[in-house]
């Protein structure tokens, strides 16, 4: 079991759990090139990771036309498409935000790169679990909501995320309204059933 | 004209060749004969220059081998050579064997390369085998298409290395007659051979060689007939 | 059912897939191919350099033999593809990244560059075969150490070694599915591409194994026919 990106067709073959984070496919990309929209980032080579639904994001826009990179680089590894940016393979690197942030603080110079302001998509995180098996699911979905109730959920998103966390990512009044709609009234013993 | 002069050579501690002296002169033909790891073998590698020599001197028609100066890829031309196990090329045709150095040393043009070719395969009596690879020539075939191959560069000197002891007796008779016929058209000829019959009908010298050391010389009647030395004794009475 | 895996062999025919996977095929043959002759004729140069009278390119030879067959190909691809361009400097490095398929080329040439060095080893193998007074006969009818090589030595050892140079020519398909790691679309990389997409990578796995053992016995095939036709008459177990 581990979170993964929820999509109808990995629905097919697995179970998800209630979804409990969004995050956004975007762009790193050297501070100095100025990229402001997707628009920007015509003629460029744009990378991301091979078997990551941000590659089929990227994939999927350039099949569209709504934007024209020169060449989409396949990378294996995340570092490695950090690797491929600070080597002038690519100009822009795309994953989810939270792991782009991730990468630039780890690097020597954090502040030569930056995030785009834009998203090409969001992505919902679930929990993946083997098909058929309810029981388990609902005892995830039930941790879940009740770390949301009780405040838990929201310590360990300030360790990790908050401000002051290893990959700074604000919580969006979008995101916290969701979790707060999702929690129904459950027993502080539930899982004692 | 080869004349050896003081020739000694080791293998690492281990002496080959202790002065060798020795003068053959156009036209002769001297057989070198001697028990095995005498150095016979040594002896001719160090006269076209395949193995190094360390003390004296050797000298081919006047230049020395071991003068840096000496191209010894040009002095190989005019000295042929017959190995034991014949060492025919195996992938090419026995034609192909004979026109390839005369085709890349003299650069003769491939129809007169083969003209000659087929000259020398009727001149050692296999003209039907120029298409025959060696794998399907017998023993006796392949030595004399070795031979055409050495005599395809039209050498003033012929060197045979025991040519006929991988062969089997009725075909040692069909190689002798080409060396005796080579070298009664006056071939200058160095054989290493125990082949008793044909140091009688053609050789000039006979050298016999022991522990890397000309022990003995004379001719056939001289020396097979009464041999000085017991080792030359000994070592006629085994081959007899 | 008892079986949390529900097959659907459609995918392979269904499009896009059917065509990346062939899409793949195309790309693994070039790289494959392209990369054998590099390996081959490289691989021939300094397998005969490790034998030749001088020296400083025996050293030459020797060390490009060892080091590229003792380092993992996946180490030695991620080097040329990612440090490899700084070899040039900063400003040609950074015009070598540019370069659209980069990838494609460094697979290519890494490939090349490692099966060299086993080629190599083959060949040192054949000379080693080879004896001695076969070298002196050759020698002994005036030709040079160039000639001696180029025209017989070579040329026999080549035939005495078809055989690994087959398993080798097999091999270079089957590891240029290393590429996939510096982002090369070849077979195995579009296999697990359809795998990420429909979550059916049994069906696409078993279509890529098809697929290189198809190609693995055209090789093998082929070879064949040339071993038949550059055979050493002769030679046992060859007839
Ligand atoms: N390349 C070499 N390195 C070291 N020792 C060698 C080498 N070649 C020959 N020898 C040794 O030198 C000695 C003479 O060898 P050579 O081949 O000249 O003898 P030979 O008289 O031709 O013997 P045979 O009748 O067996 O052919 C032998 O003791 C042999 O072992
Ligand atoms: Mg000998």
């Amino acid at each position: 079991m581990g979170s993964t990106t929820y999509t109808q067709k990995r629905e097919e073959q697995a179970d998800f759990s209630m979804i409990f984070f969004f995050s956004e496919t975007t762009f790193l990309v050297p501070k100095d090139l100025g990229i402001k929209t997707l628009e920007d980032l015509n003629g460029k080579r744009v990378g991301a990771a091979r078997a990551t639904t941000n590659l089929k994001a990227v994939e999927d826009l350039a099949k569209e036309g709504k934007f024209k990179p020169k060449d989409i680089i396949v990378t294996e590894t995340h570092p490695q498409g950090m690797l491929a940016l600070k080597s002038g393979k690519i100009e822009a690197y795309s994953t989810d935000r939270s792991l782009l942030e991730g990468l630039r603080m780890k690097d020597q110079n954090p502040n030569n790169w930056m995030t785009v302001p834009f998203a090409i998509a969001y992505e919902p995180y679930a929990y993946i679990c083997r098909e058929g098996q309810s029981d388990f699911r609902d005892f995830i979905n039930n941790t879940i909501i009740w770390s949301i109730k009780t405040g838990k959920f929201f310590e360990l998103y300030d360790k990790w995320m908050g401000p002051t966390g290893v990959v700074p990512i604000p919580m969006s009044e979008a995101y916290n309204n969701y979790l707060q709609m999702m929690v129904y009234p459950i027993s502080d013993e539930w899982w004692k059933q | 004209m080869i004349e050896i002069k003081n020739v000694n050579k080791w293998f690492g501690e281990f002496q080959v060749l202790t002065d060798i002296n020795e003068t053959i002169e156009r036209g002769q033909t001297v057989v070198i004969c001697g028990p095995s790891g005498s150095g016979k073998s040594t002896l001719l590698r160090c006269i076209n220059g395949l193995e190094p020599y360390q003390k004296g001197q050797i000298l081919v028609d006047g230049v020395s081998l071991s003068d840096p100066k000496t191209n010894l890829y040009k002095l190989r031309e005019n000295i042929g050579m017959v190995f034991q196990r014949f060492e025919l090329y195996p992938h090419m045709t026995a034609l192909q064997n004979i026109t390839l150095a005369p085709m890349k040393v003299r650069k003769l043009s491939k129809d007169k390369a083969r003209k000659k070719a087929m000259e020398l395969l009727q001149r050692v009596g296999i003209p039907d085998k120029a298409d025959s690879y060696p794998a399907n020539l017998s023993g006796g075939q392949q030595q004399r298409v070795a031979i055409a191959r050495s005599l395809a560069m039209e050498p003033k000197y012929m060197m045979f290395d025991e040519p006929t002891s991988a062969l089997d007796p009725e075909m040692i008779k069909e190689v002798l007659d080409v060396m005796i016929d080579l070298a009664k058209e006056g071939m200058t000829m160095l054989c290493v051979t125990h082949e008793m019959g044909f140091a009688r009908e053609v050789a000039d010298e006979i050298i016999f060689m022991d522990f890397g050391k000309i022990v003995e010389r004379g001719t056939y009647e001289g020396f097979f007939k009464n041999p000085k030395s017991e080792r030359a004794k000994e070592f006629l009475k085994q081959i007899l | 059912m008892g079986f949390a895996y529900d097959f659907d062999w459609g995918v392979l025919w269904r499009q896009p897939y059917g065509i990346w996977l062939l899409q793949g095929l195309w790309l693994t043959i070039k790289i494959g191919f392209v990369a054998w002759i590099v390996a081959f004729f490289l691989g021939v140069l300094v397998g005969t350099l490790r034998v030749t009278p001088w020296r400083w390119l025996r050293f030459i030879s020797t060390a490009y033999t060892e080091i590229f067959r003792n380092i993992p190909f996946l180490v030695q691809l991620f080097f040329w593809y990612y440090a490899g361009p700084m070899i040039f400097g900063e400003s040609l490095g950074r015009q070598i990244n540019q370069i659209v398929g980069l990838n494609f080329y460094v697979a290519i040439l890494a490939l090349g560059l490692y099966t060299a060095s086993r080629v190599a080893e083959h060949m040192r193998a054949g000379f080693a075969s080879i004896s001695r007074d076969q070298y002196q006969a050759v020698l002994s009818t005036g030709m040079t150490q160039y000639q001696m090589y180029r025209y017989v030595i070579i040329p026999y050892a080549l035939r005495i070694i078809i055989p690994p140079l087959t398993t080798e020519f097999l091999t270079i398909f089957k590891n240029s599915s290393v590429a996939m790691t510096i982002g090369v679309a070849e077979l195995t990389f579009m296999s697990y591409r359809i795998d990420a997409e429909t979550f059916h990578g049994l069906e696409a796995t078993t279509g890529a194994m098809v697929i290189y053992l198809i190609l693995g016995l055209t090789v093998v095939r082929a070879m064949g026919i040339i071993e038949a036709r550059f055979k050493i008459p002769g030679m046992i177990g060859r007839e």
